[in-house]
């Protein structure tokens, strides 16, 4: 209940937005700032921002954002302006386009892998499989 | 002309001494004006009116949060400040912007430094502080996106001040309005199961300007400001710097 004093962590600093682990949105959300993911998105999702899915995070949408670390499942195309980080925890299935990418071990992605950068695109159309 | 409205519980017994004070206040500091008491034949609309024809530049709520926020919903539209004078029990206005006792909303008043702030709209009514439901089954519905409540959730809130424990950021001058779920406590063999070993799920928090609230079930009352309820479906919307307020402190 509200007025119970507790501890929620939420302090982040510049964070904007925050899709804590219980709700669900559905729906093309858009937002100019920083975004959380702990819970569900379904849609699409697009922010001017950092997002940060977490582990245990669901997104079934296509994302749009200008920097992104992706930590649960997403299911949809990723287009990231900067680097996207993906962690060891990710299920990603879809394709991916940044301009760079880091990906950690044990991270599964299913999807197409394209790149650009300021001199010229590189592309790499093959099916990563599992990077584990 | 400062224009004091004595709200009617404030005409108890109990209250005589404290008023009595508070007039000496008010003359000590050269901000004492015309007194309205509000009694059986006299509702606040009728003071109110005759308050604005008879001049008044300030209008004082004397009183607690009901008394606030019914004169919040009379002057809204007259473009004229609002001081705020807390007596009684249930306060939480006065105190969140920064008044806690009768002798510092006399010293805040007479320093007159006023604000512009947001206030928040739910269908026909105005609040200066919160919508809040501890029903886990309603609906926030946006232009392009829904935000529904999962099996875990406990509440929800639209925060233009942050008057809840939660650890969040509502900053009333922003133009927008902060909604916020919160998630059921962790039982401690719940938590035994999880990684780490935290009490509480994160909060969830949306920054918003427009929004209807739906009930997922049936339509049930939802609380404004903590003094009174309106049921839903409702339209929610935030007004930029609507209200001039004198407060004490920056909110």
């Amino acid at each position: 209940m509200f007025g119970k004093n507790q501890n929620m962590e939420t302090g982040d600093s510049g964070v904007d937005t925050i899709v804590g682990p219980s709700v669900s949105v559905e729906g093309n959300f858009k937002g100019d700032g920083n975004i959380i993911i702990e819970g569900e998105v379904r849609g699409s999702l697009k922010t001017k921002g950092y997002l940060k899915a977490s582990e245990g995070s669901v997104i079934v949408a296509n994302v749009v954002a200008a920097d992104a670390e992706i930590a649960g499942q997403l299911s949809g195309n990723i287009k990231v302006k900067n680097t996207l980080d993906v962690k060891a925890t990710a299920v990603i299935q879809g394709d991916i386009e940044a301009a760079v990418i880091n990906v950690a071990g044990g991270a599964i992605i299913n999807g197409n892998l394209k790149m650009k950068s300021e001199t010229g695109e590189k592309s790499n159309n093959q099916e990563e499989g599992e990077n584990k | 002309m400062y224009c004091y409205i004595y709200d009617i519980f404030t005409n108890q017994k109990k209250y005589e001494k404290q008023l009595s004070k508070l007039g000496f206040l008010l003359a000590d500091l050269g901000i004492a004006g015309k007194v309205y008491r509000l009694n059986v034949l006299k509702n606040l609309e009728m003071v109110i009116e005759e308050a604005i024809a008879e001049g008044a530049k300030t209008i004082v709520a004397v009183g607690n949060d009901q008394t606030v926020s019914k004169v919040v919903n009379l002057i809204m539209e007259k473009n004229l400040p609002l001081g705020i004078i807390p007596l009684g029990d249930n306060c939480l206005l006065a105190n969140s912007f920064g008044i806690k006792t009768m002798e510092e909303a006399v010293k805040i008043l007479a320093a007159r430094k006023v604000e512009w702030l947001d206030v928040g709209k739910i269908d026909d009514q105005y609040f200066l502080l919160a919508i809040e439901s501890n029903d886990s089954n309603i609906i926030f519905c946006l232009d392009d996106y829904n935000i529904n409540p999962r099996k875990n959730n406990e509440a929800v809130g639209i925060y233009n001040i942050n008057i809840s424990n939660y650890d969040f950021t509502s900053n009333p001058r922003d133009g927008r309005l902060e909604a916020v779920f919160a998630p059921k406590q962790l039982s401690w063999w719940q938590r035994l199961g999880k990684k780490e070993n935290k009490q509480t799920e994160r909060i969830s928090v949306f920054p918003i300007k427009e929004l209807t609230l739906n009930h997922q079930k049936k339509p049930i009352a939802i609380n404004v400001d903590r003094q009174r309820t309106i049921k839903t479906p409702a339209k929610v919307e935030v007004l930029k710097g609507k209200l001039k307020v004198i407060t004490g402190k920056n909110i």
